[in-house]
């Protein structure tokens, strides 16, 4: 131990990620069934790292500290009970002798281990019989170390309503027998869409999210994005798609400093400085999208990964290659019907096409009355083509939908703008 | 000599107790650094009783609150100093304690 220990040579959320690798790994020994144990497990080895370092200071390997911690309280565990089948159909036989536990328990402690761990770990969270939502917030429990208030607090919702979509998941978890396998053949295919698609909405919810707080939208997707990393970082899901998603994820994240201005206010894409992109994440998100094409498939996220770099890759809002992006919004519309991306597909065609066309295209959208930026963008348009009267009222109908303070200071000052002419 | 008492932090999560223990760490490091930390020790929650009859049963059970969960001896010139040193004391706001004792030095008459 250094006695000088300092916080600071800590890696920022190393409980957070080291208790989420630890419960992958310990459910995997333990069985998925006993996932409550792996949790306690993990809590009291980071209780006695946290009085022990917080005294002491930070051992030299803190990751290994913690993982031998884990290793002898599963040991110890393990001892005390003697129905190992009941524990890890899986490990039963391997656990009973005292030969084998100990090279067992450290064989599944090692860097690759650990990884497959995780990557199981996710396609449990999300098995199809679990709710999507149930999904995202058990892999922010389990795989991000995230507490239940952390949850709800990302959320803007309360503990109890995140309570009750984790006890789903688990019950879920029981009833089905789930365990932390790797499924195979067309199964894999399958599940390996569910885990991308509850990545994106992850992410999503801290890019998009109203919560207030920045720091934790950044985490959100920052989590987002390191789980998307442990996908293509394992040959097995290591597909196009995923690394369409991770791209797409890199190219968002790097504007997450440009997006909001001092006070917190939102800036649009239109008025934001380019010089704050983050180039290195935009530097990665064309890495990755290279590497999209072969071998062959189509996804959402190929297209959206597309749109997003043609933004990047512009030097202004204006100059932006937007005939283009309407032509993979076109293509996107195809493989994702939904009514979202129609409004995209709209708002990209007043740049590419015309505003009026735009505009007969967003009204005959249907099934976003009470989505707010379906307001704002007609808003827009109509203020664009000089109707103000009809903008103030799309914008006011926004402002009615959307509690965030940051979109409604947006849309009072748009409002104001209407006025003034 | 400081007395730490107060629950167990159960259910704080990773990120929490990360930053907590940040904390312990910077008010350790305000104390070395101004030469009054002396020494410290964590203690390990449960334990083993021992009475004059020399039966052994575990506890101490005492309430939560009351579970000591480490020391610090320092280096005071008075209690007000090291009733102040305690404003950096991080568990307050989960409902802990410190206990604040003086250790007794007997002057030996040579």
């Amino acid at each position: 131990m250094s006695q000088q220990g300092n916080i600071y040579e800590l890696a920022d959320h190393l409980f957070r990620h080291e208790s989420g690798k630890m419960v992958s790994v310990l459910s995997r020994l333990l069985g998925l069934q006993n996932i409550e144990i792996a949790q306690d497990i993990v809590q009291d080895t980071l209780l006695q790292a946290m009085s022990t370092w917080g005294f002491n200071g930070i051992p030299d390997k803190p990751a290994a500290w913690l993982y031998r911690v884990a290793k002898n309280k599963a040991i110890d565990y393990l001892r005390r009970q003697r129905k190992f089948e009941e524990i890890s159909p899986q490990y039963a036989y391997l656990l009973q002798s005292e030969y084998t536990l100990s090279p067992t328990i450290n064989n599944l402690f090692l860097e690759n281990e650990m990884q497959d761990s995780q990557l199981r770990m996710m396609f449990a969270c999300c098995h199809p019989s679990i709710p999507e939502e149930s999904q995202v917030a058990l892999v922010l429990k389990t795989l991000c170390g995230l507490s239940v208030n952390e949850i709800s607090n990302a959320f803007l919702t309360n503990d109890e309503t995140i309570n009750k979509r984790i006890y789903r998941a688990k019950e879920k978890i029981r009833q089905e027998n789930i365990e932390l396998d790797v499924p195979q053949g067309n199964e894999l295919q399958t599940r390996l869409n569910s885990v991308l698609k509850s990545l994106y909405l992850l992410f999503n919810e801290g890019y998009h999210s109203s919560n207030p707080n920045q720091l934790i939208r950044e985490d959100l997707c920052h989590e987002a994005m390191r789980l998307c990393y442990l996908i293509i970082e394992h040959p097995l899901t290591s597909r196009p798609r995923s690394k369409a998603l991770l791209s797409l994820m890199c190219f968002q994240a790097s504007r997450l400093n440009a997006r909001l201005d001092d006070k917190g206010h939102i800036i649009l894409l239109k008025y934001q400085d380019r010089s704050k992109w983050f180039l290195p994440l935009i530097q990665k998100g064309f890495d990755y999208l290279d590497e999209i094409t072969e071998p062959f498939e189509v996804s959402s996220y190929h297209f959206e990964a597309a749109i997003a770099s043609l933004h990047a890759a512009a030097p202004s809002f204006e100059q932006t290659d937007w005939k283009s992006i309407h032509q993979l919004y076109i293509l996107l519309y195809q493989v994702q019907p939904s009514p979202v991306v129609a409004m995209n597909k709209a708002i990209a065609s007043a740049y590419a096409v015309g505003r009026q066309q735009a505009l007969a295209e967003l009204r005959a959208i249907s099934g976003l009355e009470n989505y707010y930026l379906y307001h704002t963008s007609i808003g827009e348009i109509c203020y664009d083509l000089h109707d103000r009267a009809e903008a103030k009222k799309y914008f006011e109908k926004a402002l009615q939908l959307t509690s965030s303070q940051q979109e409604q200071q947006l849309l009072k000052n748009k409002i104001l703008s209407c006025l003034e002419s | 000599m400081l007395i730490f008492q107060g629950p167990v932090h159960a259910g704080q999560s990773p990120e929490k107790m990360q930053e907590n223990m940040g904390k312990w760490m910077a008010w350790i490091d305000k104390l070395r650094k101004s030469d009054r930390y002396l020494a410290g020790e964590p203690l390990l929650p449960g334990g083993k009783l021992v009475t004059s009859k020399r039966t052994v049963t575990d506890g101490p059970y005492t309430e939560g609150k009351e579970v000591v969960g480490g020391f610090f001896i320092i280096k005071a010139k008075d209690f007000d100093e090291a009733v102040s040193i305690c404003d950096d004391y991080p568990d307050f706001n989960h409902g802990a304690t410190v206990q604040v004792r003086q250790i007794m030095k007997v002057e030996v008459p040579a």
